[in-house]
Order: structure tokens, then C-alpha cells, then sequence
């Protein structure tokens, strides 16, 4: 059995919730550590349980790994608002601080899905030292996610009042004059909108040398690479692509995901060759 | 690091390890303390953070707080076996969670002075506090965010099942498609659900007619521990504040397949229960307006069915000293 730990620890914004799972006493145990970072809002939720379950598999594999909750979310202090693309970097180089601190090991590996893969990848080239990025079904393009954001808004209003009261140009300046714009029950904030409309993953060079995956999931075997990842791959140095077949379970689709074994085997498998 | 809340593990009756997150109650001493018990999936924390949010009113009311995941979900060890989220609501809704809660129960009453309970939750911790309370004198308090009667699962017919007011709204939403030429499209190569089209056309609007309770199981997908878990705590005098969402399906069938099948109801037990429905919300009260109300109403509710002193009960835990709601 893996030891997992949950706890708190300071951020620089108060305190953060994280969960440690730790390799078997009498396991393999590797140099190599992981800090998980989480995808955005509700697909945070609809993705716990994978990401857990994937914890526990590179734990049985002798790495820790933490995963954590950035400010104003889970189990983290702050509210929503909070929640900002520059915030949520301080928390993850907090979260690798703290990771090493707790368990030895130096070398530290990023890995996050959809929003967290975005998190994840320019961490990367904010923190010193780490040693491998993976990224499922990243956000390569902030400002398309954040319209996607401001849809939800739109149906929500088309749902409850019949109209749209606000649209998209209304919503945008309601952010930038200080209000937050409500997605799906959470509060977003000007920082957050502003910051992510921003990021462009695929657009120039990435910094980050090391080795990097990259994972596309898709409903069908057989499909093609998405031009836009297959682009971020163009962008990293040692990057790798894979494709699996899998349910876009960071959505609510009829299937319980416990788990995702194509992906986990296509990960697994890559950490263990590269 | 010192949060005022903070994390928790214990051991459930299947020797599963379940993470929490305790809240102290504001003010210290206190003997009650409320289990919000996760809805389906969404973990401790429930949809957009619902339970951090109530965690904090009810522990500035004098309340500890225990949210906590269940076994195979979130956090927690154990497994699930369904392959469909419906069949894993389905199974809450029959009683999947209640040795958990229970388990839950005798580790706070163990951990702190608690001697009293309030549970509850949003849709699928609702129908587990419920089915906890049958039996367990010390619960004496339901908290009911959008409780389910109906039962889910992968295999339920889902039209055949539907409430009068889902139906009406689907009728709606087909009149306002009469001027789309992609509905027509869609009709005229067999994609629409024609057997749901008529269904919506063919039922009338009226409600349906009660049925007694003791058919409750054989209509449609009713949950058949509903009626008599709700009958027994409420017999048991455990105070219910049941809070809908008017445009849930889950008022809709409360309304029509449970309030109208026992008419005089809320009459019958008005020092006991209480339901009230919030105004234009959605299931998992999306906005913050309704949040808020929500807050509002369960600080009220508080208040009138155990009075203001929850956070400094010295003796009185033990007493049963609920007050009649009187609403």
C-alpha cells in the first residue's frame, strides 16, 4: 500500500491543501518526484479520481507525488477570485519546495492535465531543476479556453433568464471594472481572464529543455494529431507526442472514470523510457 | 501552518482510510456537529465549492463540520465497480453511503464532544443523510440540498419516468424549435427522440395524480427507501430543512410525486419540516445569488429548529432540546 498524507502547507497566499502519496516502505523507490497540477473549475472535479488513481500508480512505482490545490481552490484557502495564472504558478514552485523538502529527492517532474498541463508546462521554465514535464490535453491556447469560459456564462444566463442580459463584450468589461463573472458556480476574476487570454503555448520556442510528453486523447483509435499539439510538440526540444484513446473525462460523460489505463500506460511507459 | 480547519483521516467498516476536512465551530465548546456528505462524484468539496462555502456558515452558527470523501471516491481508499456514473448515483440513492456516514458519525462523536448530528447534503448526500438518520437517535437534524426520490441507473427508462414539469419544459423547448430548419432536419432523418417527442405531446400538463404510498416503489423510478426512511425520521422528530431549486427535475418529482401523493403533509409535521424552494435555480445553485440565499435560509434554519446556542450546548446536547420549527 502507498502512504498518503493530506495536509496544509503555507503558500504565499495562505494556506494550501495537499495530498502526499508516498511509496510502499518495502517498494521500489526512485530519485524522481511528482507535483500534479489540476485542471481548471468543475473538469477539477470530474478529473479527481483519475488523478488520484494515477498517483497511486507512479507511487507503486516508487515515486511521491503531490498533489496540491492552488489558491481558491479545493481545499485551499482564498476564494475563486483568488485564483490567478500568476498565483497559481507561486503555488506550484510551492508545492515543488515542498515536495522536495518532504522526501528527499531533488529531482521533481511536473505533470498536469488539460488547464493544469498549461500550468504545468510554463512552471517548467519558471522553476529551476525540473526534470520532466508531462502534459495531458493541455490548453495550448488561453484566450480560446477563456472564451469557452465566458460561453458556459452565456448558456447559464440563456437557462436561467430565457435572454442573454450580458454578452461576451458585457461580461469582458464587467471583469475588467473589478466584478467576476460567474462559470459554473465559480467566481471568475479580471487576473485570471486577463493572464490566461494571454498564453499562447504553441506560438514561439519553449524554454523548458528537458523531455516532455504530451498526450491527446480522443474518443476513436485512428485519429490524427490536433495541428495545435502537434505544433507545442514543434515547440519543445525533446518532445514526445502520444495518442490514446480515451473519454474526455474531464466532462461529464456517462462512464464512471475510476481510471484512464490507456493513458496511464502510454505515461508510464514513456517515464519509464525516457 | 495553522488552519483553523483541517485534515482528518478514519477508517471506515471495510478497513478503508476516508479523508476529511474538519471545521471547528466558531466560539469552541459545542455538541453538535454536521456530516455534509458528498453529492456523486464532486468530492468534499460538492460543485464550485458548495461545501467549503457551508462549512463556514455553519461553523460561524456554532457547528463542528465533517466533509469527508467516500470510500472509492475522491481522496479516499476503495473501489467503485460501476462503469456508469448513473448506476453509481443509482446506488447512493439506495443506500450505498450510510455505513459510511455512520462510520463517519461514531469517529466524530469519538474525536470531539459531539453528542448530536445534522447530515446532509446536496442530491445524493441528501438521500444518504436520510437513509443514516433511520434509527440513529443521534441525528437529529437533516440538511436536504435537492433530495432525490427517484432512483438513477444506466438502465432506468428515463422517459418513461419523467415528472410532469420536465416534460413541460422539453414540450417548450420543441415549440420554440418549430421555426428552426435544423430541428425539421433533424425530424425528417430520424435523429430526433421521437419517442420522448411524444411523450411530451401526449402527457397532459395537469400533475399526475397521487399515488398512495404504498405503491411508491412500483411508480416509475421512484426510490423505494425513500418514502420510508422519510417517514421514519420524521416520526423519529428529526428537524428537515429540505431546500430545492425551482428549475430542478428533483423539485419537479418532489413536488408532483411525493407532496401531492401525501396531501397535508407539510401541515402534519409543520414542527418539523420545513420546504422551501429557491427561486430560478439550477440544480447545484450555480449562482451566487442563489448561494447566498441558500446560507441565508439554512442560518434561519438553524436558529429556529435548534435554537442559537449550538456552539455552547453545556448540557443541554444530551437533553433533546430541539425546538419546534414552528413554519
Amino acid at each position: 500500500m502507498t502512504i498518503e498524507t493530506p495536509f496544509f502547507f503555507e503558500g504565499a497566499a495562505g494556506a494550501l491543501f495537499g495530498l502526499l502519496h508516498e511509496p510502499p516502505p518495502d517498494g521500489p523507490a526512485t530519485r524522481e518526484a511528482f507535483v500534479f497540477c489540476h485542471p481548471f473549475a468543475e473538469e477539477k472535479l470530474w478529473t479527481h479520481r483519475t488523478c488520484v488513481t494515477m498517483a497511486r500508480a507512479l507511487a507503486l512505482r516508487g515515486h511521491p507525488v503531490l498533489r496540491f490545490d492552488c489558491r481558491g481552490n479545493g481545499d485551499s484557502d482564498g476564494v475563486f477570485p483568488d485564483f490567478s495564472l500568476a498565483g497559481a504558478l507561486d503555488d506550484v514552485a510551492r508545492a515543488v519546495e515542498i515536495v522536495r523538502e518532504r522526501t528527499g529527492r531533488t529531482a521533481v517532474s511536473l505533470l498536469g492535465l488539460r488547464l493544469g498541463g498549461t500550468i504545468a508546462a510554463l512552471s517548467a521554465e519558471r522553476i529551476p531543476d525540473i526534470a520532466r514535464l508531462v502534459m495531458w490535453a493541455p490548453v495550448v491556447d488561453g484566450g480560446r479556453y477563456m472564451q469557452e469560459q465566458l460561453r458556459v456564462n452565456l448558456a447559464t444566463q440563456l437557462a436561467v433568464y430565457k435572454e442573454i442580459r450580458q454578452d461576451r463584450n458585457a461580461l469582458v468589461a464587467t471583469l475588467q471594472a473589478g466584478a467576476t463573472v460567474n462559470v459554473d458556480g465559480y467566481e471568475m476574476a479580471w487576473p485570471l481572464f486577463e493572464q490566461l487570454s494571454a498564453v499562447k503555448l504553441a506560438a514561439t520556442p519553449r524554454a523548458f529543455a528537458g523531455p516532455c510528453l504530451i498526450v491527446q486523447m480522443d474518443r476513436q483509435d485512428g485519429a490524427r494529431p490536433l495541428p495545435e499539439l502537434e505544433q507545442l510538440r514543434a515547440a519543445y526540444p525533446r518532445a514526445t507526442l502520444a495518442l490514446v484513446r480515451e473519454e474526455p473525462f474531464w466532462k461529464e460523460i456517462d462512464a464512471f472514470y475510476e481510471r484512464a489505463p490507456r493513458l496511464y500506460e502510454s505515461t508510464l511507459a514513456w517515464l519509464e523510457a525516457a | 501552518v495553522t488552519p483553523s480547519r483541517h485534515p482528518v483521516t478514519f477508517v471506515n467498516r471495510r478497513g478503508e482510510r476516508l479523508v476529511g476536512i474538519v471545521h471547528p465551530p466558531a466560539g469552541g465548546a459545542s455538541a453538535r456537529a454536521v456530516l455534509l456528505l458528498s453529492p456523486g462524484v464532486k468530492t468534499r468539496v460538492a460543485p464550485h465549492r458548495l461545501y467549503n462555502r457551508l462549512s463556514d456558515v455553519l461553523a460561524r452558527q456554532g457547528y463542528w463540520v465533517l466533509r469527508f470523501d467516500f470510500y472509492g471516491l475522491g481522496d479516499s481508499e476503495g473501489e467503485i465497480g460501476e462503469a456508469y456514473l448513473a448506476d453509481l448515483y443509482g446506488s447512493v440513492s439506495l443506500g450505498r453511503y450510510v455505513d459510511d456516514t455512520r462510520d463517519a458519525l461514531e469517529w466524530m462523536s469519538a474525536q470531539y464532544p459531539v453528542t448530536q448530528f445534522v447530515v446532509g447534503g446536496l442530491c445524493g448526500g441528501a438521500i444518504t443523510g436520510l437513509l443514516a438518520a433511520v434509527g440513529e437517535p443521534r441525528i437529529v437534524g437533516l440538511l436536504g440540498l435537492g433530495l432525490p426520490i427517484t432512483v438513477d441507473g444506466s438502465s432506468v427508462d428515463k422517459v418513461a419516468a419523467m415528472s410532469a414539469g420536465q416534460l413541460a419544459g422539453i414540450r417548450q423547448g420543441y415549440l420554440r424549435k418549430l421555426v428552426d430548419p435544423k430541428s425539421w432536419k433533424r425530424l425528417l432523418t430520424f435523429q430526433t427522440d421521437l419517442r420522448l417527442l411524444k411523450r411530451a405531446f401526449a402527457r397532459p400538463t395537469a400533475p399526475v395524480p397521487a399515488a398512495p404510498a404504498s405503491r411508491q416503489s412500483a411508480a416509475g423510478s421512484l426510490n423505494p427507501q425513500f418514502a420510508p426512511a422519510f417517514f421514519a425520521a420524521l416520526e423519529q422528530r428529526v428537524q428537515m430543512l429540505l431546500l430545492f431549486s425551482e428549475m430542478d427535475r428533483l423539485w419537479w418529482e418532489f413536488d408532483e410525486k411525493h407532496l401531492r401523493a401525501h396531501p397535508g403533509l407539510l401541515e402534519r409535521f409543520a414542527d418539523r419540516l420545513r420546504v422551501d424552494v429557491v427561486k430560478e435555480a439550477n440544480h447545484i445553485f450555480t449562482l451566487e445569488a442563489w448561494q447566498a440565499e441558500v446560507d441565508a435560509r439554512l442560518a434561519a434554519w438553524l436558529q429556529t429548529a435548534f435554537g442559537g446556542e449550538a456552539g455552547a450546548l453545556a448540557g443541554a446536547a444530551a437533553g433533546g432540546d430541539r425546538q419546534a420549527g414552528g413554519h
